[in-house]
């Protein structure tokens, strides 16, 4: 699960693999703007066929809140 | 004619905080204090008239300093903050300001470009798009932001109870509106870089009980999907939207949220080329009138050319645009009438409906975009031709040679922020042309 999170990551920032660890947050780079937010938001639940809350929307400020909400969400 | 809201004494009549950042709040009488010690520092200089390049953060420090170059013969052009240096290199060899306000912290001045002749009715400079900063610049007068911020006023009726969140870019024409107008009421704004996506947006709404948000149709999708329309904010009174089309479902979807609350919702269209407001529509019609850009503002007046292209008249068109630093130095004849590019019909209740446009750009969330611009850069990146088309909240980009499509998408966000979700690449074998060789846009659709 965390390769794929990564991969939606790389893909939607277009950014490379070592740019990504738990500490990246959002509005710190300049790839991962709000704009990007809503892409990735899109691309997540493309991926692992979800439906990601509202509240959800702004906690997902790192990856590591990104794995976390995913991961709960395919807990079901 | 419509007062000048930066003056001491227009600035004196309020009693109120008219700024607030992230450090600290300012009532109106310290805003003219402050206002007043920048105008000494520049006369100091003795560079008046001068060109200055002003990097717009959401700060008391941008806004004085801009309040300031109003005030005396200093005329900005206002820059967003974290533009392309590429760009702001072009923009610095093409105009050679004699100041510049990198950041609130840093300021270059160069006195040998001072005294430059500059054409005495030119007041203010902005990007045709205000968040890329191209190198074609609009130019404005005093007349027109006192005029355009007083039509505003009128029919958004602020007044000096406001209480604005303003988190749109101030170098940007919709977001510069909203301080100028805001200011000449005696109201109060709340300058802040977050959006619906920080937490922390939701909390300074209730906090600091905003009477009125302004965005662009992205700015509500981020509303939609972070379930602002599920929330209560007692003091909210007005919203506004510009900056291009809105779907006609989120628009019905503000609409319902506002009209049962009492929240009076506008729907609005401008261009940076008539300082920012050129018509609206007045919320109580909205109900049957989603999808129509409205009415003029006050004092001005719309009509439709010959071949249904838009055509605005008013005291806020601008003076010209220029493309050099000549342009800025000869006055130009006065523009009557701005034709806007875009195709309009009408009503018959007199309201106009955008239905195409004629000039080459698009609108990606919220941010115009000419598209000869990016194809141009393109090509002088990459060596070799370009085709670039493309409809609203889409870039369709055309190439022949083995461009790596990550190449492209790194330059579409570094020199123009376009997100890679927004463009499509197409890799073709030839590029269509016309017979005398321009390149045929037609054959591509």
């Amino acid at each position: 699960m965390e390769a794929k999170v990564k991969s939606v990551f790389m893909t939607t920032f277009n950014i490379d693999e070592d740019v990504i660890n738990d500490e990246l947050k959002y509005s710190e780079i300049p790839q991962w703007d709000s704009v990007a937010h809503m892409s990735l938001i899109v691309a997540l639940e493309d991926e692992f066929d979800i439906m990601i809350d509202t509240d959800d929307v702004i906690d997902m400020s790192s990856f590591k809140k990104a794995k976390e909400i995913v991961a709960k969400y395919l807990a079901g | 004619m419509a007062a000048e809201f930066w003056t001491e004494q227009a600035l004196a009549r309020y009693q109120g905080i008219a700024l607030i950042d992230a450090d600290r709040e300012l009532s109106y009488q310290a805003l003219n204090a402050e206002i007043s010690s920048c105008c000494d520092w520049l006369n100091s200089l003795e560079l008046n008239p001068a060109i200055a390049f002003l990097v717009m953060e959401h700060s008391l420090t941008s806004v004085v300093r801009y309040l300031a170059c109003l005030r005396t013969r200093v005329v900005p052009l206002l820059l967003p903050v974290g533009m392309d240096q590429t760009l702001y290199n072009a923009l610095l060899e093409t105009y050679r300001p004699a100041l510049q306000f990198i950041s609130d912290k840093e300021v270059v001045v160069d006195r040998q470009l001072a005294s430059q002749c500059i054409d005495p009715e030119l007041a203010l400079l902005l990007s045709t798009s205000g968040s890329t900063g191209s190198a074609k610049l609009v130019k404005l007068s005093t007349s027109n932001i006192a005029e355009n911020a007083s039509s505003i006023v009128q029919y958004l009726h602020i007044t000096a109870r406001d209480k604005t969140y303003c988190n749109l870019p101030l170098s940007y024409s919709y977001g510069l509106s909203i301080l100028n107008s805001y200011l000449s009421s005696g109201a109060t704004l709340v300058l802040a870089n977050k959006g619906p996506l920080d937490k922390a947006f939701y909390q300074d709404l209730l906090d600091y009980e905003i009477t009125s948000l302004s965005g662009v149709p992205f700015f509500y999708q981020m509303l939609h999907r972070t379930g602002f329309f599920n929330k209560e904010f007692p003091s909210l009174k007005t919203l506004t939207q510009a900056g291009g089309r809105m779907s006609e479902e989120l628009i019905r979807k503000t609409y319902q949220y506002a009209s049962e609350r009492q929240i009076r919702f506008f729907v609005m269209y401008g261009q940076t080329e008539a300082t920012a407001r050129i018509s609206y529509v007045p919320p109580l019609r909205l109900v049957d009138k989603v999808g129509s850009i409205g009415i003029a503002i006050p004092n001005g007046e719309l009509s439709l050319a010959e071949d249904g292209e838009l055509v605005y008249q008013g005291p806020n068109v601008m003076l010209g645009y220029a493309a050099s630093l000549a342009d800025l130095q000869r006055s130009s004849p006065k523009q009557a009438k701005l034709f806007t590019g875009d195709i309009a019909s009408v009503d018959a209740d007199g309201f106009f409906y955008i239905v195409g446009r004629k000039k080459r750009f698009i609108k990606l969330a919220g941010l115009r975009l000419g598209l000869d611009e990016i194809e141009s850069c393109l090509e002088a990146k990459f060596d070799h031709e370009f085709m670039v088309t493309g409809v609203d909240e889409k870039l369709d980009v055309f190439f022949v040679s083995a461009t790596k499509p990550a190449d492209i998408h790194a330059l579409l966000f570094d020199m123009f922020k376009i997100n890679a979700r927004f463009v499509a690449l197409h890799q073709l074998t030839d590029l269509p042309h016309t017979d005398n060789g321009k390149k045929d846009y037609q054959k591509l659709s």
